[in-house]
């Protein structure tokens, strides 16, 4: 790059980053008027869309939306709510007791499975490109690191299955799950000499998980005509068999994520054996 | 017709790309097919919805049965399914000429990725949400900088990391634009912020316009944020290209159309002014002018075919821009039509572009020299897509520049004249350059040429052509749509009551 092309670059950039400082701290320091909303000195959590996730009114905000018309939106907290008791109500419209599974993945249940495509576009990435660098001859790992590997590794899975068959009752789910079972195999592939990872069942996996949990999202659109719409009862809040189709996808979300990134951390280790 | 079945148009191309390892497994010839299948049938779908919607008016598709603006919802207006058949219809050509490319290592990969990108520009231009069309940007952009880098050579490491380093500022100004949308008015919904802007401070609406600028004029190609264009077009395999320009900066432009203008902006008279203290609309005039200017001068320095097109797609991209930042119907409606011809034209030059680099092995204009006497029968065809977008009389790009010019007059404003003054200037100039390439086609001389083109290429070339001339021949083929598309962007009490309910304004 030339100079000038360089300075031309930096100039711009800076004129630029100057102009949005300049409209940040007007923003920031401007006090509200006319009754115009400013999110700084004024914070009211209740003017939000997540207070009906957080009650589970949804349904009901809809209808209140439907008669009441524009004043919902300057008051929504006069949605009605019920009074929800853990381990006994039932048949909610959104059953899970962790507040934010019942976001991610039922009410806005559609962003996750974006979510969950970025992952698998970014390590197809990772792999394609930095995939098949050549092994360097690593030194050979302790004894402690062999017998404890070996040891730990069964608990990690069963923790890592935890994290995601709860996610809809702890904090957790599908994404750290798969984490915790990538991790685990990370460290047998750090740990063990001669540990092989078979990469082509643990894609079979992945692309199953992945099929599956767009299946779902189909089976809700033919059963209740709408796409990751719930087709299973919700059964009790607060119980393992509850919260319907989010056990389900968070379990399938967690399988995918631990395949994932099993193979992508296996592939860099190895190289990409199946070209 | 049951309209939640348009979410199989966005959960078809996840599922078959999720599915792609499988069928990877057992050939890579089957990956390239099963891709273009799965764009064929999105194709037709589209279309068929297209006509639905055209018909009866804009249509909501509820996820999850939660209503809007609770949950997320698309809204099928005419803009969204046409410029989600144009990115389908593209898709399709690109992966049917894609077939009859020698199988390479990475090929089932790469086709898994372009069925991603594809079908993410096509959730773009449909849904209705505002952090939904934030995760599908996220898939487009880490896909197209995969796309890019593909080709490897050292040349498309360098784009592809130059575009993920764009991408994601872009992408980070455009989270930190819906987190104070969020902060301020508690929603994301496009519809509610769209009823609901004029309530922010006129500051902080200024500065969450800014800050979105940042995150879709990346993929939209428009300065100043175009830096990565030259390096990753070069870079890129002339293929991708077509992608690149007839889909990426497609579902760009349609973020930057929608948002700005239907959630962003309010009505004042006969046009939309964006909503805040900074004067959006002419600064989005003075961007389109200095995108064009830049675009069509560097275009003509250049000797590599793939960065003149390049910089040319870059050009128009600036002259929707300022059709969109003069924001009246008749603008708008040419802008729409110009992203249209802008993505069937560059497709079909990048496509050419590709086969005479294959056959004459070299991408520099120099060593093309000749190649028409050679082989007229591409020569013809890409003096065809040049003619589109330069806008010659009886093509296409006459026709969407003509409704760009003539809105632009409507606004009648000295500024506008002065900036519409340029655009013509800059129009000039992309005359000369097309016409040297094409000069140079011609020009009498022997000439090797190396690879045999696979009959597939010229398949999809020769109906990208069908497309051009026969918009240019009858252009009021389109002109239901385009008005009615138009209209969708100005009627803003319209989306809001389609997408909310009409209790909503009571």
């Amino acid at each position: 790059m030339k100079k000038t092309e360089f300075l031309t670059g930096s100039f711009i950039a800076l004129t630029l980053v100057v102009l949005l400082g300049v409209f940040f701290f007007q923003a920031l320091f401007q006090p509200s008027y006319e009754g115009k909303v400013m999110p700084i000195d004024n914070v009211n959590l209740k003017d939000r869309v997540s207070l009906h996730y957080v009650l589970k009114n949804v349904n009901d905000a809809s209808k209140y939306l439907a008669t009441n018309g524009m004043r919902y939106f300057n008051n929504r907290s006069s949605v009605p709510s019920k009074t929800i008791t853990f381990g006994k109500t039932k048949n909610l419209e959104e059953g899970s007791a962790n507040e934010v599974t019942s976001i991610v993945v039922n009410y806005r249940g559609f962003d996750t499975l974006g979510e969950v495509t970025v992952l698998f576009i970014s390590i197809i990435g990772l792999t394609m490109l930095i995939g098949g660098v050549k092994e360097k001859k690593l030194r050979m790992p302790s004894v402690i690191v062999r017998t404890g590997s070996k040891f730990l590794f069964p608990f990690i899975l069963l923790f890592g299955v935890y994290i995601f068959i709860h996610g809809h009752l702890t904090p957790g789910g599908g994404f750290p799950g798969g984490a915790v079972i990538a991790s685990g195999f990370l460290l047998l592939l750090l740990g063990l000499e001669n540990f092989k990872f078979n990469t082509t069942v643990s894609k079979v996996i992945e692309s199953l998980a992945g099929v599956t949990f767009v299946g779902i999202g189909l089976v809700g659109l033919f059963m209740k005509n709408s796409f990751l719409a719930n087709f299973i009862p919700t059964g009790t809040i607060g119980f393992l068999y509850s919260a319907g189709m989010v056990a389900l996808i968070y379990i399938v979300v967690g399988i995918k994520v631990g395949a994932e990134l099993s193979t992508g951390v296996a592939e860099l280790k190895e190289g990409n054996k199946n070209d | 017709m049951n309209m939640n079945y348009a979410l199989l148009l966005i959960a078809v191309p996840l599922a078959v790309a999720f599915l792609q390892p499988l069928f990877g497994m057992i050939g890579k010839k089957i990956t390239k097919w099963v891709t273009f299948l799965t764009f064929a049938f999105n194709f037709a779908y589209a279309i068929s919805l297209l006509n639905f919607v055209t018909a009866n008016g804009p249509q909501i598709a509820v996820i999850g049965n939660w209503r809007p603006p609770f949950g997320i919802n698309l809204y099928l207006s005419t803009l969204s399914l046409f410029l989600a058949t144009i990115i389908y219809f593209v898709g399709m050509i690109v992966s049917f000429y894609f077939i009859g490319i020698k199988d390479k290592k990475i090929d089932d990969k790469l086709s898994l990725v372009m069925l991603l990108v594809v079908g993410a520009a096509g959730a773009i231009v449909m849904t209705g949400d505002l952090f939904n069309m934030f995760v599908f940007i996220e898939i487009l952009s880490i896909g197209t900088a995969i796309l890019i880098a593909s080709r490897d050579k050292g040349m498309s490491y360098k784009g592809a990391l130059k575009y993920m380093i764009f991408g994601s500022i872009g992408s980070a100004m455009l989270l930190f634009a819906i987190g104070f949308t969020y902060g301020t008015l508690g929603t994301l919904n496009l519809a509610e912020i769209a009823l609901r802007f004029h309530e922010i401070n006129p500051t902080l609406a200024s500065f969450i316009v800014l800050l979105f600028t940042g995150g879709v004029f990346v993929e939209a190609e428009l300065f100043p944020f175009n830096m990565w264009v030259p390096d990753s077009y070069e870079g890129a395999s002339p293929h991708i290209n077509a992608i690149l320009s007839g889909v990426v900066s497609t579902a760009g432009i349609y973020a930057i159309m929608r948002v700005f203008m239907t959630v962003f902006g309010i009505n004042i008279g006969d046009k939309i002014l964006i909503y805040g203290k900074l004067n959006f609309n002419a600064i989005l005039i003075a961007i389109g002018v200095i995108t064009t200017i830049i675009g069509e001068l560097s275009a003509l320095t250049q000797k590599d075919i793939k960065k003149i097109l390049a910089f040319s797609s870059m050009a128009q991209m600036g002259v929707i821009a300022f059709a969109i930042g003069i924001g009246n119907q008749t603008a708008l409606t040419g802008g729409i039509f110009h992203l249209f011809n802008h993505a069937i034209s560059k497709a079909l030059l990048f496509l050419v572009a590709a086969m005479i680099i294959r056959n004459v092995g070299s991408s520099n204009i120099d060593d093309m020299e000749g190649f028409g006497r050679h082989n007229k029968f591409l020569a013809i065809i890409f003096a065809i897509g040049a003619f589109g977008i330069i806008g010659i009389p009886f093509f296409n790009g006459f026709w969407s520049k003509m409704y760009i010019i003539d809105g632009a007059v409507m606004r009648s404003t000295p500024w506008t004249y002065f900036a519409l003054s340029f655009i013509l200037g800059a129009a000039l100039v992309e005359v000369f350059y097309y016409f040297r390439i094409i000069y140079k086609m011609f020009n009498d001389k022997k000439i090797t040429t190396k690879n045999r083109i696979h009959p597939f290429a010229y398949i999809s070339v020769i109906l990208l052509a069908i497309v051009v001339l026969t918009v240019g021949i009858y252009p009021s083929l389109f002109s239901n749509i385009l008005n009615s598309a138009s209209a969708g962007i100005f009627d803003r009490v319209h989306y809001i009551t389609t997408v909310l309910g009409m209790g909503v304004l009571r």
